[in-house]
């Protein structure tokens, strides 16, 4: 069992660092080099949404990030203590060229599974992939 | 001989140019003087950076009472503050519930409590 787990805050310059290090555990797992490189983007397009969104740009605010590869199943999941809202029930908007731009289109057709779970204090975005 | 002069004079604008940009950096840069006791959090977890950076060990109490704040980000850059200081975090983790973080708290109260006090 493959585990990882990073306490960071919604601050966009740690966007590489944390996708660097997600990317990293992805090929520690075994992962292929397209699905390394998609994984990365979907935990930064889905960091990026929650800078964005849930914390409407404060860079202090903090975000947990845990990862774990058991039986060829990738589990990340990304905790945030923002507002609240569900992305997936807002209408999309897609712009490829900023990130967060790609949003929920990315991690829709990049992961397996997707899903946003409503905290009391914030929210809980759990991605699934499979190693083929 | 103004050569010497016009030198001191400008060293002397140097050394109080200096002074003001160290006192403003310390005083966080325009904002009034911060101090970790703030309630606000937009105030205390600017406090909290400073206190780690000026290695102030007297910020230590009201980090571990902030260990029990309702607010994530409180709890988070506590932690972080902790652990720079000290280099201990007795099993404490922001995102745990309540009940779990009770626990560790405990742990730190103790620890402090064994310190000895200016």
């Amino acid at each position: 069992m493959n585990v990882l787990r990073l306490e960071t805050t919604s601050d966009p310059a740690l966007l590489a660092p944390i996708r660097r290090a997600i990317e990293a555990f992805c090929e520690s797992s075994g992962f292929s080099e397209c699905a390394v490189c998609e994984t990365g983007l979907c935990v930064n397009e889905a960091l990026a949404n929650i800078m964005r969104h849930a914390y409407a740009g404060a860079k202090n605010r903090p975000v947990l990030l845990e990862a774990n590869f058991v039986e060829g199943l990738l589990q990340i999941t990304l905790r945030d203590w923002g507002n609240g809202k569900d992305p997936s029930a807002a209408p999309p908007k897609i712009d490829p060229l900023t990130p967060g731009g790609l949003g929920l289109v990315c991690l829709r057709s990049m992961m397996d599974e997707m899903t946003y779970t409503p905290q009391p204090d914030g929210m809980v975005l759990t991605m699934k992939r499979r190693k083929k | 001989m103004r050569h010497s002069r016009d030198s001191a004079a400008i060293g002397m604008r140097t050394a109080s140019f200096i002074i003001t940009a160290v006192g403003m950096a310390a005083m966080g840069c325009g904002h009034g003087p911060r101090h970790v006791t703030d309630p606000d959090p937009s105030d205390k977890i600017p406090a909290i950076h400073e206190a780690v950076q000026l290695n102030d060990r007297t910020a230590i109490p009201q980090l571990i009472i902030d260990l029990d704040s309702d607010d994530a980000a409180v709890r988070l850059h506590s932690i972080k503050a902790l652990r720079a200081l000290t280099g201990q975090s007795f099993g404490y983790n922001f995102y745990d519930d309540q009940e779990r973080r009770k626990a560790a708290i405990e742990k730190w109260r103790k620890w402090y409590s064994r310190q000895p006090k200016p």
